[in-house]
């Protein structure tokens, strides 16, 4: 008897406890109002990479004399902010818009690490097996060089305010470089600042 | 004579207050607030650039949001990262705009909401 009191009480317990917690809620991303974090959210990369590929198309540097598409190889972006972030969550977007826009293709087969597909190279291995039919591996010389390269930086600045807020500010820096003259074709800046609680925590 | 006078004050009339065909405000009340003069287009290479310009008819520094629909030839959108919503700040009693690049050289048609 007593064993099924307890039994009962842990379960009413449990109810009361899974009952009154915060239901998990599935985030808007077209419309979410929700207030801002001091650390980097899907909303800042999204604001920084549509800026970004914006004042690149209109910067005319992907528009080819023979109306043809420019390869471009992704250099090292560099994550030099408190936080553990992909850089993947900045570049996949602007890489995404790029081959959209008709304008660029990515090249896979070199560029920085995280961006190559090693693929590329372990199916060129197959020409040395005797085991794979010759017409279907893939022929030497096939590859395609890249014109350009992206590369970045993404840089976090913290400040301490004399009211005891702090500042922080994020900095999305990126390049892109004509390997064939090294020149830098165009180059942009978004800045992110956030202002809160001096105890927030931004990493 | 009179007629044909009072015809074409009455089109002068409808064409200068009727909303900009591609640009919709999404909550009606920004219209006390701001006006939108027109679309500029013009080509970059192969893609179209378009900026919108207006007015911040009121006595407030404003903060408002613009998203860009880009449709294809069929009316087809383009995904693209200028649908969403993007931030922008007016001035009080002052000119503003923004612009947008078309997302892709399929992209002809697009339409603007702009909300608070």
């Amino acid at each position: 008897m007593r064993t099924s009191t307890i039994a009962a009480s842990f379960a009413m317990a449990t109810l009361l406890i899974t009952g009154c917690a915060d239901k998990t809620q599935r985030i808007d991303m077209n419309q979410d109002k929700a207030g801002q974090v001091m650390g980097l959210d899907y909303r800042d990369f999204n604001e920084a990479a549509g800026k970004a590929i914006q004042s690149l198309l209109k910067s005319g540097a992907l528009n080819k004399k023979d109306g043809d598409r420019v390869v471009i190889a992704i250099s090292k972006i560099t994550n030099d902010t408190m936080q553990h972030i992909d850089t993947d969550q900045l570049i996949k977007k602007i890489r995404v818009d790029l081959l959209r826009s008709g304008r660029a293709v990515v090249t896979t087969s070199i560029g920085a690490e995280g961006n190559v597909d090693a693929m590329n190279k372990q199916v060129r291995e197959l020409n040395e097996s005797e085991d794979y039919n010759p017409r279907t591996t893939v022929p030497k010389g096939k590859l395609i060089a890249p014109e350009m390269s992206l590369s970045g930086k993404i840089i976090q600045r913290n400040i301490s305010m004399d009211d005891g807020k702090q500042q922080v500010e994020y900095y999305f820096q990126l390049t892109l470089t004509e390997l064939k003259t090294g020149l830098a074709w165009w180059e942009d800046e978004t800045i992110i600042g956030k202002r809160g609680s001096g105890k927030s925590v931004a990493w | 004579m009179r007629t044909y006078i009072l015809g074409l004050f009455t089109a002068l009339l409808i064409l200068g207050c009727a909303a900009k065909p591609n640009v919709q405000f999404v909550n009606n009340s920004i219209s006390r607030d701001i006006s939108i003069e027109g679309v500029r287009e013009r080509m970059v290479g192969q893609l179209k650039e378009i900026e919108v310009y207006g007015e911040n008819e009121s006595g407030d520094y404003m903060k408002f949001r613009y998203r860009v629909v880009w449709k294809d030839k069929d009316g087809f959108e383009i995904p693209s990262l200028s649908s969403k919503w993007t931030d922008f700040s007016v001035y009080k009693n002052t000119p503003y705009q923004f612009s947008s690049i078309a997302p892709s050289i399929d992209a002809v048609e697009y339409m603007i909401y702009i909300n608070k």
